[in-house]
């Protein structure tokens, strides 16, 4: 039996999954705790708690990722999210060729050739606008959940305008849409539309080759994704596996290359 | 009116001695002797703006694209404001903050290219001197339009301004070089001294001579392994613009040429092991350029060739003052890196880039965009696209050239580390295969 993890810890979630005989054992996702190593340790242990396990130590080979993966105690090595992504989208959908995953704090768009080698990506890491922290603030605003945010912007009717650019400015739009006595929906709309917007011009930079598919939490809102598929004019593949473990997913899948 | 402060040395005397220690560092660490031999060659630079200023020589504020050679056989001091501001961060990454933030308080736009920032904020600062008269080309940027007439503004001293063509076709040569002829009449006026031309003539042949030392160095760097240090090709483009024509700068560049060819003739590269050959086409980051140090030791990438190294210079032919000045315009016209290829025709860019990979045997692509940039940042969307197409990797990533705090070097490092392992080492390794 071989037993091997990855664990993903990135701005505002901590991820681990266990593949066993290269079958998914278990997973889990947490949120981050302040310290990077805490994460790796909590969410590791209930990944393991999923799979039977009684700690880290039956497991072979471990890989870290993820913003925070220098300070994961327990990996035997390290590797960059975006060939964590690129594995972990391969694995589960081998016809893959684009992958857009909205983390928390950064967006990043990966280019795959047929054999799952990323042949190119492109980040944005210095601006919220496009990542999960922008949806956030926009749920602050309006006073709804993100599940909530998601719903109700596919009631909408006719999108509102909001910018791209900077979500400080987005939020004074946003609560001046309100004020005019724009419908909710609309307002959620264009909010997701903004997020489209945004990602839709790093698409553009690496090149958009179909399948596609969305990894990330935010890939769980469909609102979200029906508005960035109809900007892309391309359907969004359904990973079968929760979009948000893609990372840790792809960490693992390394992990058993490497314990052979 | 924007009070500007006197000039201050104490900076500037600091930076002479801290570049006076550079050579010693070259003793003990060998990879630091190019580092060395630049360094003894900028603060002889420094040392004679110093001395310019305490015994009242001429003093010529001079933009990047009209080159140093005709001010050297005037006998006037130049000083170019983007070396002078580039050349401190390599001693400390926030040199250029305190300048950007004067010009911003002065009411300069944020957004303005932040090596024109600095020019101005470090003129009101009192940190360059106030130089008597200003001459400047118009390319390669708007950008830079706009900081010289800032300066010409605060200092309210003469201006001389090329009109660059946009193309490089003999009647564009003929118009640079007309003004060229104008520029010397104008440093007759300011100076009062008739040009002289045998010393115009010394000086043009000394700079053939460094000429011919970048040319064979250049050639050197295209051997598989690259013989010669990442950053040799940002030392080449800083004193190409502040000392050419010095038999300094010629030194220099005869010391890098011979260290690659040592190196050439062991068969050895730089590197114990190269793995990856880059092409930096864009900016470098002039405030991190030792990074590319441990890009070299840790990672086996190689800066081959970047955008700054390109120097397309050729010999000018001396032989008539008609020959010199045309030599002289097609010089800064066509061969100073970013005045080339940030002018507006993109497609020399992009055919320049093409060509560099080739030539150099190039594995990536690397595109620094500085936020302030947009004549680069514009090309770099169709430039990925035509990398695309042909399957050369090419990264692109955002940073500030002067401005460590836009993004930050953790930042800029992770993509550019993440490029190389994820993307660069695996396709060259499956071209292989
Ligand atoms: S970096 Fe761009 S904007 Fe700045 S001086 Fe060079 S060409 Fe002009």
């Amino acid at each position: 039996m071989s037993l091997v993890a990855g664990c993903d810890v990135g701005s505002t979630t901590g991820k681990a999954v266990i593949l066993k005989d290269g079958e998914i054992c278990s997973y889990a996702i947490i949120q981050c705790t302040p310290s990077p190593v805490k994460t790796a340790q909590l969410v590791m242990a209930e990944a393991a708690r999923k799979a039977g396990l009684s700690g880290t130590e039956q497991l072979a080979y471990i890989i870290g990722t993820g913003y925070g993966r220098m300070k994961i105690p327990f990996a035997n090595e390290n590797v960059s999210e975006i060939t964590c992504h690129g594995a972990g989208a391969h694995w589960l959908c081998p016809s893959v060729r684009t992958i857009i995953d909205i983390g928390g704090q950064d967006c990043k768009v990966i280019s795959l050739n047929n054999e799952g080698r990323v042949i190119d990506f492109v980040m944005n890491d210095k601006c919220a606008a496009g990542t999960g922290r922008f949806l956030e603030a926009m749920t602050r605003v309006l006073s709804l959940s993100l599940e909530e945010l998601s719903n109700i912007s596919l009631e909408a009717t006719s999108p509102a305008n909001i910018t791209s650019q900077c979500s400080v400015f987005s939020e004074s739009e946003v609560i001046t849409l309100l004020n005019e006595g724009r419908e909710v929906p609309d307002v959620a709309a264009g909010i997701h539309l903004a997020v489209a917007n945004r990602l839709l011009a790093l698409v553009k930079k690496v090149g958009q080759q179909p399948d596609l598919a969305v990894a990330g939490g935010c890939a769980k809102n469909t609102g979200l994704i029906k508005i960035l598929a109809e900007k892309l004019n391309m359907p969004i593949v359904a990973l079968p596996r929760d979009p948000q473990i893609i990372g840790a997913l792809g960490a693992a899948v390394l992990a058993g290359q490497k314990a052979g | 009116m924007v009070e500007i402060k006197p000039f201050n040395p104490e900076q500037t005397q600091k930076l002479v001695e801290t570049l006076a220690l550079a050579p010693m560092l070259g003793e003990i660490v060998p990879s630091e002797r190019s580092m060395g031999v630049v360094a003894t060659a900028l603060a002889d630079y420094y040392r004679s703006i110093l001395s310019a200023v305490e015994n009242g020589k001429p003093i010529v504020l001079q933009q990047l694209c009209v080159g140093p050679e005709l001010f050297y056989a005037f006998d006037v001091q130049p000083v170019n404001p983007e070396a002078w501001a580039a050349v401190p961060l390599l001693t400390n990454p926030e040199m250029a903050v305190p300048y950007l933030e004067i010009a911003e308080n002065a009411g300069v736009a944020a957004d303005l290219c932040s090596v024109n920032r600095t020019m101005i904020g470090e003129l009101i600062g009192g940190s360059i001197p106030r130089p008597d008269f200003i001459t400047w080309a118009s390319q390669p940027c708007d950008s830079i339009k706009v900081g010289y007439y800032i300066a010409k503004y605060l200092t309210g001293v003469p201006m001389f301004f090329i009109d660059s063509p946009q193309w490089d076709t003999p009647e564009c040569l003929d118009y640079y070089a007309h003004q060229v002829r104008q520029l010397i009449v104008f440093l007759e006026e300011q100076t009062g001294r008739k040009l002289d031309w045998d010393r115009l003539k010394e000086v043009v042949e000394e700079s053939n001579r460094a000429v011919e030392y970048i040319i064979e160095l250049n050639e050197l760097r295209k051997l598989v392994p690259c013989p010669s240090d990442s950053r040799v090709p940002t030392y080449l483009f800083i004193t190409f613009m502040t000392m050419l024509g010095l038999p300094g700068a010629t030194a220099m560049y005869k010391a890098f040429r011979d260290e690659a060819k040592e190196r050439a003739q062991k068969k050895e590269g730089v590197v114990p092991e190269e793995k990856i050959r880059g092409i930096w086409f864009s900016i470098m980051v002039p405030w991190d350029l030792f990074w590319q140090n441990w890009l070299q030791e840790e990672l086996g990438h190689v800066n081959v060739m970047d955008m700054f190294g390109y120097l397309t210079a050729l010999p000018i032919d001396t032989s008539t003052p008609d020959k010199l000045i045309r030599g002289l315009a097609e010089r800064w016209h066509m061969a100073v890196p970013m005045g080339r290829q940030a002018r507006g025709i993109v497609d020399s860019y992009f055919n320049d880039f093409l060509y560099v990979y080739e030539e150099w045997k190039g594995d990536c692509l690397i595109l620094a965009g500085n936020s302030g940039c947009r004549w680069l940042k514009g090309a770099y969307g169709m430039l990925r696209e035509i990398c695309r197409e042909r399957e050369i990797p090419a990264l692109q990533f955002d940073i500030d050239i002067f401005d460590p705090r836009f993004v930050s070097a953790q930042a800029y490092r992770g993509q550019v580390e993440d490029f190389l392992t994820t993307v660069v080492m695996p396709a060259k390794a499956a071209k292989k295969r």
